[in-house]
This record gives structure tokens, sequence and C-alpha cells, in this order.
């Protein structure tokens, strides 16, 4: 994170600002869910502004703002430039706001066609095509990835900024946690689809640990090779529907794990 | 080293009877056991624990149980993990530094070791041997890894020798199975389980293998009935050890393996590895020998106090690779040909033998199925014709 330099009166604790856009408010929850740390926090930080939490609401500009959703709509658009130009240090929570997030599904479609099944009056609604990451509009400090974000990583990343320190969020894959925590490889043991293998750490293997294969809601790891596991995946039987509808999950927006579901598509429309 | 190494036999109540021996001595006894759908090391109090009839199916990129109904508690090669976590933990609180103001001295809080004596019940041949590199490296080396002694010390080390093999196993290659080599000298006692579907239950072959498991013998002896070993159950043995050997499929060809290694930086083979390796790190986290770990010193949100935190790292992790503010190994390719090359290559140069056991784990736990022994005649192949001698791909 590389703090930027807007005035700010010294000697008053750096000010936090929340944000959501198109998201369902369960990162933000994440936040209101550190019991233990929300005494630390406000002792270092001053909420400054976060509806979801206080109907006290002080104007900017924020030392750290936190970004939850992506943007969907034209509002949403005014109001990312505002956010980034009134914040010194803008993360983005969770993979609405980091890769689009479930509703990214509408994302290469008629959106019309869609407004015009849903919507009464879809003339009153004011969408943009696409649902997508905050970071296609403004320039992001860090992204924090899940669905919903781990609280310990949230809590990491404010006291990395606060310590002015690079935050330690490792970006190996869900493999890396399972094994940490002795879980058996639900894929080799099991033979059951599982997207850890290239899907970003954080979660601590949590479907793993039920028997579950990964989701992928941390979106992709550092290196992931989606091709080679696309064809693992399919000789443990699945057809190239299946394999589009795996990945084009929660963080199914993301450039790598869009193009695996668009090459599972593409082989499904192979003459 | 005892001066007497006779063996005698026990029955499964006789194997109790040990178990009962090592907790009333003080001893935590861990053993194989069915978890999940895997044989995993758990805790042990009874022999009952054991997988009785339990049996492994193994492949690249598979593992499944499944019973046989035999009368054996060891009917099994190896589980997806050794007993690496139990040594070297997979992750690690080491200390942590605490200095509410700054003129204040920084108050450091060393963690204290892991305490308390334990006995491994179930050791292969192939994990002691892992058991002696990790010794190597932890212990021997100019810096002694705290932790990994203490885990260390204070342990009984039970091997039993591997009389199913799975299809993975390569041992026989690598010099360290399926039966403990003499000259390995670490562990306790060595057992060989004997089953005859036809006259009831497992019995066991107990041989010591330190003055403390022969005194551990000495009182089972008096605890149970044991006997001597007839020259039937010499040849029973001998003929379980070669059935189990020639049930081997896997092979690697060890000559001049360090120099094929070395030789083989170039090889295209390893971006054709690289298209299908998913550098997840499952291969480095199930081998018994990789030991690598980063640490982290995580700040509170106060800025007053650290912890610090060590945890399993590997080769196929970018950011092990990183050397101040850049990967020296950003592709997969080269995060792949450090692998195997220092498993299989300079290992030898660092301490002096193979990094590798042949235990078979990264072929069985790499999800889509890398596999080494069929890698390795290539690198070979080319490193003996002085260049990259494969052919393009598609011409295969």
């Amino acid at each position: 994170m590389r703090p930027r330099l807007l005035p700010r009166p010294t000697n008053t604790p750096p000010t936090l600002a929340v944000w959501k856009f198109a998201s369902c408010d369960g990162c933000q929850l994440s936040l209101l869910d550190c019991e233990d740390e929300l005494i630390a926090m406000v002792e270092h930080l001053s909420i400054a502004y976060f509806p979801e939490a206080s109907s006290a609401m002080i104007g900017g500009p924020y030392d750290l703002s936190l970004v939850e959703g992506s943007v969907s709509t034209p509002h949403h658009l005014e109001r990312i430039y505002q956010i980034r130009a009134n914040s010194n240090t803008l993360v983005t929570i969770g993979a609405c706001a980091t890769a689009g997030g479930i509703q990214a599904l509408r994302n290469g479609h008629d959106i019309d066609e869609f407004m015009s099944i849903v919507y009464a009056h879809p003339e009153y609604v004011e969408t943009l095509a696409a649902a997508t990451p905050v970071s296609d509009y403004v320039d992001v400090d860090f992204e924090l990835r899940g669905c919903p974000i781990d609280r310990g990583q949230l809590l990491e990343v404010i006291a990395a900024f606060l310590t002015n320190r690079p935050p330690r969020i490792s970006s190996v894959s869900v493999c890396v946690e399972c094994k940490s925590r002795g879980l058996p490889c639900v894929m080799v043991a099991g033979g059951t689809p599982c997207l850890g293998p290239v899907t970003h750490a954080g979660c601590g293997a949590l479907c793993p640990a039920y028997g579950r294969g990964c989701y992928g809601c941390f979106g992709p790891s550092e290196s992931p090779n989606t091709d080679s596991l696309n064809e693992q995946l399919a000789d443990l039987g699945l057809d190239n529907r299946q394999l589009e509808r795996l990945w084009r999950g929660f963080s199914g927006w993301s450039p790598e794990f869009r193009a695996a579901a668009d090459n599972a598509h593409g082989k499904d429309n192979e003459p | 080293m005892p001066t007497e190494r006779t063996p005698v036999i026990i029955d499964i109540k006789g194997l109790q009877v040990l178990v009962d021996v090592l907790i009333e001595q003080g001893n935590e006894v861990f053993g194989p056991q069915v978890i999940d759908d895997v044989i995993a090391i758990r805790p042990l109090t009874s022999v009952d624990q054991l997988p009785a009839g339990w049996t492994d199916d193994q492949g690249a990129g598979r593992y499944r149980l499944h019973n046989d109904h035999s009368h054996g508690r060891f009917g099994y090669a190896v589980g997806p993990q050794a007993w690496k976590p139990l040594l070297h933990e997979p992750t690690l609180h080491t200390l942590s530094m605490t200095q509410s103001h700054a003129a204040d001295p920084v108050e450091v809080h060393v963690t204290a070791t892991r305490k308390g004596r334990r006995a491994f019940l179930g050791v292969r041949p192939c994990e002691l041997e892992a058991i002696v590199r990790l010794d190597t490296v932890l212990l021997r080396g100019p810096n002694v890894d705290r932790a990994y002694r203490s885990a260390r010390s204070d342990l009984m080390l039970i091997v039993v020798n591997c009389t199913v093999p799975a299809s993975t196993c390569f041992c026989t290659a690598m010099n360290t199975g399926p039966r403990v080599s003499e000259n390995v000298t670490i562990h306790d006692l060595e057992i060989t389980e004997l089953v005859n579907e036809h006259d009831g239950g497992p019995r066991y072959v107990v041989t010591p293998a330190s003055r403390q498991g022969a005194e551990i013998l000495d009182v089972l002896g008096s605890r149970t009935s044991t006997v001597a070993m007839t020259n039937q159950d010499a040849l029973d043995i001998e003929a379980g050890f070669r059935r189990a050997e020639s049930s081997i499929e896997r092979h690697v060809d060890t000559k001049e393996l360090h120099d094929v290694m070395i030789a083989s930086s170039e090889n295209a083979l390893w971006a054709e590895l690289a298209d299908r390796c998913l550098a997840c790190g499952n291969c480095t986290a199930v081998c018994p020998t990789c030991f690598c770990t980063s640490v982290n010193e995580i700040t509170d949100l106060s800025g007053t106090t650290t912890e610090r935190w060590r945890h399993w790292d590997s080769c196929f992790s970018l950011e092990f690779s990183r050397v101040g503010n850049a990967p020296v190994r950003s592709s997969v390719a080269s995060r792949y040909r450090h692998w195997l090359t220092h498993k299989l290559g300079t290992w030898h140069d660092q301490f002096d033998e193979s990094g590798c056991v042949g235990c078979g784990r990264c072929i069985t736990w790499c999800p889509v199925g890398i596999d080494l022994t069929a890698e390795i005649p290539a690198l070979r192949t080319a490193a003996l014709s002085g260049g990259d001698s494969r052919p393009a791909s598609g011409d295969q």
C-alpha cells in the first residue's frame, strides 16, 4: 500500500471510511465481526464514515477507504471517482469489489433483455451493461479477496496500514492451507471437483474442511494454470457445461477464471 | 545399539500390550488410522484404532481406500502425510516482541518448544529414511532448528516394514524399502506383520534396534506371551519382502542422477511440465523431506506487539522465490526445475544423500498426476546425448 499525501490534521488518529457499491454487505459485516479487536481499532482509527455501523458521518478526506461492491450503475461511477479523490489509501474488499462478484454473471449478455424480464418498469432502472471491479476505473492500493473476506486478513491489512508496511497476504493456492491443516485432498481421495489448486488462499480451506470442493471465492492464485485443471476436471467426469458453471462463480469475472469458463464454453459449442 | 537383536513374535494382543507399555512409560503414542477416507496419523491408545483390513489403491493423482477384510493392520503403503507435521509443524509461533513506548526496551518472548515423550508406531522404512534426511538438514547443519530438536528428542520410532506397497511406490529404486535398511540406526523397534489368512489374526515379528527398544521388549516379554521366530517364519518374512519388492511397478534409474539433473537445466521438458503443473504446492507439502519455511512478522493494530510465525513454504510459491524486490524464479517451469533438481541432484552436494525417498506421495497427491518417475528417463536421454533430444511437441 502506498499512502498518498492529502492534507489532514496532525495529532489525530487516521480516519476510516467504509463504502458500499453493488454488494451484499457481507464484507462490511466482517469488519463489524472483529468484535475482540474493535475497541483497539477505534483507539487507532477514527471511524469517519461507515453507514452500516453508525449514522454519524464525517466528511472527507479520509486516510483509509475500504470499498465493498462492484461498480454497476452510472451513479456508482460518479461516486468511485469522488471516493478515490477523497482517500489517501483505497483498499477494495471482497469478490465484488476485486472481481465483479456474482452479479458479473450478467456481463457480456443483453442487459436490456434481462431488465425486461426482471422489472415491471425497466425504464426506471439506470444501470451499466457490466458489473466490474473498482480497479477498472480508479487506482487501488490493495485488493483484499474473498466472498466474504477473511476477518483475520482484514485486520492484517488495517494493521499494515497503521504501521505503514506492506500487508502480509499470501497469494498461494488454497491447497497450501488444506495441507497445513492436515486435510485430505477431496479431489485426489474423493474425486470431488475442486478449484483449490488455482484459487487464492485466505479462507483457511473452509469448504475442503467439510468435504466439499473449493468454489474459487477468493479468485485466482498467483500462478493459476486453469487449462491444466480443466483437463483434470474433465477426466473426473465434468462435461463442458459443468466446467463453465464451476468457473463462473463469485470470482468468475476475474480474467483468469473468465478465460477458463470461456474455454469450456467454447469447447461446448464446437461442432 | 543392542548387542543382541533377537526378534520375538507377538500377536495382536501383544501389540496392544506394547501400546500400553509405551503409554505407561509416559509416551503419547501416534499411529495410522482411517480418517476421512485416508490413512492418517493420529494419537492412538488401542490397536482397534489401526486400519484393520484396509488397503490403499494409489495412482497418479488418485487415492482410494478399500477394505479387503484381511486380518492385517498394516496392509497399505503410505497415507497423504508422513510424520513430518509432528516433527516440523506446518505453522509455528516462534516469538513475540513488545515495545509499549518508543523509549522502552523491546521485550522478547521466545515461544517454548514442545515437551513430552512420544512414540510413533507404524513408521514405514521410507518414512524413517525421510526422518534421517530431516535430521541431517535440521540437526546436523550449522544452524540447529530448535523446534525440530525438541520434537525429535524423547521420541521412540517403531518401524513397521512395508509388505503391501502401492503402485506409486519406488522405494526399491531409492534403496529405502520395503524393509528398513541395516544402515539406518535412528529407530528403536522394527516390526514385520505376518498375516496368514488361514490361521487367525496377524502376528508381529518385533526386533529391537536400540537399547531403549531392547528394554521395551524386555518389559513386553514379562507382560505378554512371546514366541521365538521359527525357520518357517523367517522364510515367510523373506517371501513377503520378495513379494513386496516384485510388486513395485515404478522405477527410477539413480545412476549418475545428480549429473543428469545438473545437465538438464535447459531441457524443454521443464516448459512442458509447467503446462501441466498447477504450482499449487501439494507435492512439497506431502513430501516427507521438503523442509522449507518462511517467517512472517505480524504487528498488531497498536504497532506495539509483533508476533513471529513460521510456516511451511514451497519451491512452487512465487513469493518464496523473491530475492530483494523481485522473484528469481518467476516462471512455473523454473520453479518445477528448482524443486526436482534440488530433490534429486543438488541435495547430494549439500547433504551427501538423495532428497527423495521414493514414497511416491508427490505422484499420488499431485491434483493433475504429474509423475516424476515418468519424466526422469527423458531427462536422462537428453543429458546423455549432450543436449535436449526431446522431440518437439506434437511429434509423439
